[in-house]
């Protein structure tokens, strides 16, 4: 019985030996990978950007900006106002006569332009200024005093131009139709003051000559597009003499305090290099997020193209979603909105999350979509956004103070589909 | 490198759980079973481990999962990583660890029988790594998904996955090791009479080689799910004698070193035998500490914070003008700096204490025959502040004095496929000895969570000749062929009943010696071998077996053991003889019918007399057997009148009408008296006495008219003209004036001089300064006139629009009454109202007759 017992435990231990041990766990020919798809979530950059910030990006002068310690409420607070400057070549007496001698006789000075753009990469629209002006400032050190003409009217020299590539695309002339114009500028008061004259063009004393009743025209001279205003000025000695020396100075600031409502579309073709296709081809998923916590009263709505580099072909649209729905019409990022005249700063921020998802397989059908193969095809993106000031429609006010932030939140989520086998063929390939 | 791969798998999927030797607790013939239990107690007099062959043990062990957890093998023998299969095997927090022992002296002797003394000296290694669940999944499943995607997604299929939202959970996250040598000394004593008891402790001095302590580890990530940001926390005390910031560093394990790093420690343990057969046991080891003096270095880490993305660099971004002016080793820096940012280190170079891993055992031990025993081991020890267990059970088979088998089957490190066997044998003196926890760790590799091996060579000396066995030696053996027991000389009792097999009429049964060594167990006088009911007592009649009723029917052939009954119902009673068995007669007491199960139908309507309300009394089934004399559908039992059928309302009584009105009793509010029906038999009543019946006279308590609904007219102004007859009711008049004030001739003047010479300039509501002194007297008189009102109203001509004549209508209206109530004349005076050309007086064809409608009327009028 004993002999029995131990003979039958080293039966049945040899059978569960024999049958038991999985010998293909230990073949290395047998390894076939296996995959599984680890999904990640991260931020990427929490950035707050304020008007300054982009402003800077651009030759503008910034002439006055928000200044916190004055209390709101009051037209003392200060908001944006560029200031575009340009100054005539001093005049000197010899251009008035010969000989030593000065004659009442017109001197037309060179026609002066002034660029008007603030943007670079604006494509069109326009900003509609509560009330911009320009800001002529004459100084005279010689003994005779002058009268200044602008030289406007039909086809003459003050005209805003707009161009588009270099070309004009579209000439207004201009007419003064202040009661002062011609203006005198005085003569020097003594040997070190000099005479001084200015004098301001706004919308009540400037207007197109070709359509009187059309908005008024210092309201339409900043647009996103280049634009340019044209000036000409002759100065006429009001009476004759010698040469006793003497220049006059002219600089003309044109004022654009950043009040008024607007609508802008904005077109830029942005490089970009992503993973190749193939390695776009191991991630199931990828999520952008955006959040964007905008206490600007703009609204922008932003929608890019992927297009490949050779012939511009279009790949695909950026699919937008807000809030898992897709947005065919684009990223709407919205504006915050103004407060009370006559600051009209917003109270609070408007926050908007969207989301850039592109998918290489429908998570909801399974087809194929194959979105993040596609956009590792394509190098360019075609941005276009339309940004407006808010309830832009009604003509609300806006003015633009250099301390509106906008935060971006920018996130991203992932998800890849890796192959053990091939990681480990790759492992040993490094080796 | 697959062969690399696949060995790193296994070695990490296979092992142990810091569980000491589970089988070796219950080989008590080898002195390494000293090391689980220091009451061991030598068979031999001298037992001396080989020098440097001594014991060799060597564990590893995984509770996170197996291989076959984490390899999937495919019909088509392919193997596949599955890392969720292993996921879904792992607890929150899982264990990695190895642990070697090498005893090159041990040796120990007997003194005078009653005492046992040994020596070891020992190196020991001990190696874990903690790691939680949620490393993995960061690892494989990540952190991008939310539970609700993780448990939609097919693959994944479980929301304990998704930590998109929740917080991975590294807490506990830990390396420990340690190195050390043990010089230890076991002294055991026997006490008690038959020396039942044995004691056993071993002191040791521990000398430490190298050390990692892991003494506080807590580290969790939280995602949010809205904008991703990283919440990240950790707290972290690991301590070493190692220097951390020095990797060239090489570990001081000189001889000074050893002394530097000294320890103490200690085991304890003890047996009992409760019983020749039964034996418990207990121990405790490991119980100390060694202080690391050489090199230590301890290192804190603390601190949490969130990360929302690279932050400040909004310039680089503004000034940038592709994606390569980025600086992309910048950028990487600042995400690594963002999540590391939170966190402070510090190390400081005290020394520190490390504990070693204590563990209790609890034996229990039966030998259930003369070389037979079977014995159950509680293990434990505590990690992380939990008591983690392992049970064992097994069997010890003394072959002969030189050579034994045990064979175990243990529970332990989340595992319940651990087969344990081990052997020993002598080539007298030496001691051969090899055994594992887990024989099946080779055999079923891929599905084992426990590798151990512990063998080595002994030699024995002193110990006693007995053939049999049985620890009395032959000479003192009066059956030295067959194992015995010492109270019978070394002769067997088998069943252990304390009558030797010898003299014992049943030497397999255990029974008393008043019937020879047998069992009786119903104890009824006949044993049990000659019982046809051994369990329960009975009677010879019946060779043993019981007739509880008496009845002359053995229990098993009577249908009811407890109670007399006759032949005919197999022993069972008929109490009332009606031919139905009392277990079948619902009525067993009373005589009845079978159609009733056994109750009787008295009044023989077929109603049994349980269901039969009138049971003496024959009726039918739907008055429950009651009969229904006057047959007005109340049975007899509930008819107020049964020989006079009435409605049920009436308690089956018929209605009577005192009053004679024709509206019977039942249906008369007032059954004394006379009345309509429409007023349910009451007269209707005149309060007032006015003639109109209360129910036409609106003013009950008040006489009146019948053409004024039986109210009397009112006279709100007391002029004495009824309001009916009063132009004015709330103005006092006269009554030739039909109840209104008399307006005087050169008042009405005033009046119509305002009328007449009231003029507006053409088109607008602005009255001509003509006006104004008319307007005037007539603002004076209307001042003076306290109850007059005026009525001011606005008229114009059909010339231009209806809506443009509506308005200037309105404005001259109002144009008038401002001017009035410029003159004093209060607001609450004047009722202005405007009608455009809807009302004219005259034609508006004519000019005339224009000009007369464009006018301002103005009336005197009383409330």
């Amino acid at each position: 019985m004993k002999r029995f017992s131990i003979l039958a435990t080293v039966v049945v231990l040899g059978i569960l030996i024999v049958t038991a041990c999985k010998k293909e766990y230990f073949n290395p020919d047998n390894f076939a990978g296996g995959s599984f798809k680890p999904s990640v979530a991260v931020p990427l950059a929490d950035l707050s950007i304020s008007v300054d910030d982009i402003l800077k990006r651009w030759e503008t002068n910034v002439l006055q900006e928000y200044d916190p310690s004055v209390s709101s409420g009051t037209d003392s607070v200060f908001f944006l106002q560029l200031i575009y400057t340009d100054s005539l070549d001093p005049a000197d007496l010899g251009q008035f006569g010969t000989g030593g001698v000065i004659a009442p006789i017109p001197v037309p000075l060179p026609t002066e332009k002034v660029n008007l753009r603030i943007f670079e990469t604006f494509d069109n629209g326009d900003f509609r200024l509560t009330n911009p002006s320009v800001r002529f400032n004459i100084t005279n050190t010689s003994e005779y005093a002058f009268d200044l003409e602008f030289r406007d009217g039909d086809n003459a020299d003050l005209y805003t131009e707009k161009q588009v590539n270099g070309q004009a695309v579209e000439r207004r002339d201009l007419e003064i139709t202040d009661a002062d114009h011609p203006y005198t500028i005085p003569a020097r008061v003594s040997s070190s003051t000099a005479g001084e004259l200015s004098f301001t063009l706004n919308n009540d004393n400037i207007r197109y000559v070709a359509d009187p009743n059309d908005l008024e025209p210092m309201s339409s001279v900043l647009e996103p597009t280049p634009k340019f205003l044209y000036y000409g000025v002759t100065l006429t000695p009001q009476s004759s003499g010698t040469n006793t020396g003497g220049v006059l100075n002219l600089t003309a600031e044109v004022l654009l305090p950043l009040e008024g409502y607007g609508n802008i579309t904005y077109f830029d073709t942005l490089n970009y290099s992503f993973v190749n296709e193939e390695e776009a081809s191991q991630l199931n998923f990828a999520e952008l997020r955006l959040i964007v916590d905008n206490g600007m009263p703009l609204e922008a709505v932003i929608s890019a193209i992927v297009v490949d580099s050779v012939n511009f072909d279009t790949i695909m649209e950026l699919p937008i979603y807000e809030n898992g729905d897709p947005k065919s019409s684009g990223m709407i990022v919205g504006a915050a909105a103004p407060g009370p005249a006559p600051d009209y700063r917003p109270a609070e921020a408007n926050t908007e999350l969207s989301d850039i998802a592109l998918y290489n397989v429908d998570p909801n059908t399974g087809e194929r979509l194959d979105q993040i193969q596609k956009l590792a095809k394509g190098n360019k993106i075609i941005l276009k956004a339309v940004v407006q000031t808010t309830d832009y429609s009604n003509q609300q006010t806006v003015k633009m103070y250099s301390d509106y932030r906008m935060r971006v939140r920018l996130g991203v989520r992932a998800q890849a589909s890796l192959d053990a086998g091939e990681l480990i063929d790759e492992f040993r390939g490094n080796e | 490198m697959k062969r690399l791969v696949i060995g790193i798998l296994l070695l990490a999927t296979t092992g142990a759980f810091a569980q000491q030797d589970l089988l070796l607790y219950n080989m008590r013939y080898l002195q390494q079973s000293s090391f689980t239990n220091p009451a061991y107690f030598g068979e031999c007099k001298v037992n001396v481990g080989v020098p440097a062959l001594s014991s060799f043990h060597l564990r590893f062990g995984n509770s996170g999962f197996v291989l076959q957890d984490l390899v999937r093998l495919g019909s088509d023998d392919s193997l596949r990583i599955t890392p969720i299969g292993a996921l879904d095997k792992m607890q929150d927090l899982n264990y990695f660890d190895q642990e070697f022992r090498y005893d090159p002296i041990h040796f120990g002797f007997r003194i005078k029988d009653k005492n046992y003394i040994s020596l070891n000296v020992s190196v020991r290694e001990q190696f874990r790594w903690t790691y939680p669940k949620d490393l993995f999944t960061l690892m494989f499943v990540g952190n991008g998904l939310t539970p609700a995607q993780a448990g939609a997604d097919p693959e994944i299929g479980d929301p304990a996955y998704g930590l998109l939202g929740e917080r991975a959970n590294l807490d506990g996250m830990a390396f420990n090791m340690n190195l050390f040598a043990e010089v230890g000394v076991q002294y055991a004593r026997k006490f008690l009479d038959e020396d039942q008891l044995v004691v056993g402790i071993r002191p040791k001095v521990l000398f430490g080689a190298a050390n990692i302590t892991t003494s506080e580890s807590e580290f969790g990530l939280y995602t949010d799910p809205n904008d991703y940001s990283l919440l990240y926390d950790g707290n972290l005390v690991i301590s070493g004698n190692v220097p951390f910031d020095t990797v060239d560093s090489t570990l001081d394990i000189s001889p000074g070193a050893f002394f530097d790093n000294l320890g103490f420690g200690i085991d304890v343990g003890a047996t009992y035998d409760i019983t020749e057969k039964f034996q418990v046991s207990a121990s405790v080891t490991d119980l100390g500490f060694i202080t690391w003096k050489s090199h230590p270095t301890t290192f804190y880490l603390v601190g949490s914070d969130t990360f929302k993305g690279i932050s400040g660099i909004e310039n680089e971004l503004l000034s940038a003008t592709t994606a390569d002016d980025l600086n992309d080793s910048t950028i990487t820096d600042k995400i690594i700096t963002g999540l590391t940012d939170g966190f402070s280190d510090s190390t400081d170079n005290e020394k520190y204490r490390s504990m070693l891993t204590t563990r209790m055992n609890i034996g229990l031990n039966y030998q259930f025959a003369e070389k037979h025993n079977v014995g159950l081991l509680l293990n434990g020890h505590f990690l992380d502040s939990k008591l983690r267990g392992a049970m064992s059970v097994s069997y010890n088979y003394r072959v002969r004095k030189w050579f034994g088998f045990s064979a175990a089957y243990s529970i332990y490190n989340r595992s319940y496929l651990n087969v344990g066997v081990g052997t020993s044998f002598n080539i007298w003196p030496v001691q051969f000895y090899v055994m594992t926890d887990n024989v099946l760790s080779p055999i079923l590799p891929h599905n084992t969570k426990n590798i151990h091996t512990r063998f080595g060579i002994n030699l024995t000396f002193g110990c006693k000749n007995d053939k049999d066995g049985d620890g009395i030696v032959d000479k003192k053996d009066d059956c030295p062929k067959v194992p015995g027991l010492p109270q019978f000389k070394g002769c067997p009792d088998r069943d252990g009943d304390g009558i030797q097999d010898s003299e014992d009429k049943c030497p397999d049964n255990k029974g008393p010696k008043e019937t020879n060594g047998c069992p009786d167990r119903d104890g009824d006088g006949i044993i049990d071998i000659e019982d046809k009911c051994p369990d329960a007592p009975g009677i010879e009649q019946f060779a043993g077996c019981p007739d509880t009723d008496e009845d002359g029917f053995q229990d098993s052939e009577d249908d009811c053991p407890t109670v007399a009954g006759i032949a005919a119902f197999k022993g069972c009673p008929d109490t009332d003889k009606d031919g139905i068995r009392d277990s079948e007669d619902e009525c067993p007491e009373k005589p009845g019918l079978a159609a009733f199960n056994g109750c009787p139908d008295t009044d023989q309507d077929g109603i049994k007399d349980s269901e039969d309300a009138c049971p003496e009394k024959a009726g039918p089934l739907q008055f429950q057997g009651c009969p229904d004399t006057d047959g007005d559908g109340l049975p007899d039992n509930k008819d107020g009148c049964p020989e006079k059928a009435g409605p049920e309302d009436n308690n089956g009584c018929p209605y009577g009408d005192r009053d004679g009105d024709g509206v019977v009793d039942n249906d008369d509010s007032c059954p004394d008296t006379p009345g309509p029906a429409e007023n349910k038999g009451c007269p209707f009543a005149d309060l007032d006495g006015d003639g109109v019946l209360d129910k036409d006279d609106a003013c009950i308590d008040t006489p009146g008219p019948v053409e004024n609904n039986g109210c009397p007219y009112s006279d709100i102004d007391g002029d004495g003209v009824l309001d009916k007859d009063d132009r004015c009711p709330q103005t006092p008049g006269l009554a030739e004036n039909e109840g209104c004030p008399k307006i005087e001739k050169e008042e009405q003047e005033v009046l119509n001089t305002a009328f007449d010479n009231l003029e507006f300039e053409t088109g607008k509501d602005v009255i001509k300064s003509s006006s104004f002194e008319s307007l005037d007297r007539l603002a004076e008189l209307l001042v003076k006139k306290e109850d007059w009102k005026i009525q001011i109203s606005g008229h114009t001509d059909n010339v231009g629009a209806d809506a443009s004549n509506m308005k200037l209508s309105e404005d001259r209206a109002k144009s008038v009454g401002k001017y009035l109530e410029s003159k004093g004349v209060m607001r609450d005076k004047m009722i202005i109202q405007w009608f455009g050309e809807t009302k004219p007086i005259a034609d508006n064809s004519t000019p005339e007759g224009r000009a007369r409608n464009r006018r301002v009327e103005m009336e005197i009028v009383f409330d």
